[in-house]
């Protein structure tokens, strides 16, 4: 591009007070350049909260595979499970005769009863925790997670709700991810449900 | 600079402009529909392992056999909600099961998740299979 304030001043050489921008040119150039900021602050702070939701998304969508995953594996290979709840670091098992539904599991691997692995949600913090019999191994595998009541629970075939654990329990997974409103992003929410089946 | 060059250069500008919100809307979709895949994978995971529980006993009299497909109807699902109210995902579970061997006895099972993906205006219908072989317990 050749720049107009160079031409004029080798059209007229004598006139030196020409020898800078008119207000209308800077006033134009200066609407040109906020216009050219604004567009680029504007797709900037669009791509953060683009970038936001999916970062949501995505949390839930990692936290959810995590879960599943391992989970699937466990149950597919383990001697026995059970439901109960998990209150102040002790698991306790739902009696029978009780609908088999509740916030917490413990997988046995194999006959040793004192060796586990235990899934529960703590209400306080909505968070999902995997532990093992041994100490120290709890950790954290899943956020914002909302139903801390029927996470699991065991069915038959046909998904109706059990009173018994049987050779074929059905054990149903249910996790909800809930993301509050935050930075202008509106809620989201988001919810995955499986099963798994003792082989 | 004269007006065209303004002009073309403002009108190359909103074009970059235009692809990078492009790009962020279009990730933002595909987070949305790899969230949804992961769902109706998941669900059609639940179909194919509530099969698993079916009994299927040949050696007792008289056999025991739930692995038939009217155990398994049609299943509508639900894979997401949306945090705002509105927006409910459905799917819905079909469940074919066909013999494959009968020495030995062998039966595939398999599950298709059928769901809907809107994005624009043109709704998408999408399917999530999974397919396992099954041999009485």
């Amino acid at each position: 591009m050749k720049p107009s304030i160079g031409c004029r001043f080798h059209d007229r050489p004598g006139h030196s007070g020409e020898l800078a921008f008119t207000l209308t040119e800077l006033m134009v150039s200066v609407s040109i350049f906020i216009l050219l900021v604004g567009g680029v602050v504007s797709t900037h702070l669009f791509g953060l909260r683009m970038f936001q939701i999916q970062e949501t998304k995505l949390n839930a969508s990692a936290g959810a595979r995590r879960i599943v995953g391992v989970l699937m594996d466990e149950i597919h290979s383990c001697d026995t499970f059970q439901i109960g709840t998990f209150t102040n670091g002790i698991f306790t098992g739902l009696p029978l005769g009780a609908p088999q539904v509740g916030p917490a599991l413990i997988v046995y691997p194999t006959t040793n009863a004192s060796s586990f692995v235990m899934y529960f949600v703590n209400p306080a913090d909505q968070k999902f925790r995997r532990g093992t019999s041994v100490p120290g191994t709890t950790r954290v595998v899943a956020q914002s997670v909302t139903n801390a009541t029927d996470l699991f629970r065991a069915q038959d075939y046909q998904g109706n709700l059990l009173t018994n654990m049987q050779n074929n329990t059905v054990l149903h997974l249910k996790l909800e991810f809930y993301q509050a409103v935050r930075f202008g992003v509106p809620p989201d929410y988001y919810k995955l449900e499986t099963s798994a089946t003792r082989r | 600079m004269t007006l065209a060059e303004v002009v073309v250069a403002m009108a190359i500008a909103s074009l970059t402009v235009l692809s990078l919100v492009g790009g962020y809307t279009f990730s933002t979709v595909s987070a949305e529909k790899a969230g949804l895949a992961l769902a109706a994978n998941t669900r059609a995971l639940e179909r194919l392992e509530d099969t698993h529980a079916a009994i299927w006993n040949v050696s007792s009299w008289p056999v025991v056999d739930q692995l038939v497909a009217t155990n398994f109807p049609a299943k509508p699902v639900i894979l997401d909600l949306s945090g705002q109210g509105a927006g409910v995902t459905y799917g819905t579970n079909y469940t074919t099961i066909t013999q494959v061997s009968l020495t030995p006895q062998l039966r595939r099972v398999r599950v298709d998740c059928v769901w809907q993906f809107r994005a624009g205006r043109v709704p998408l219908l999408l399917t999530n299979t999974v397919e396992t072989l099954r041999g009485p317990d």
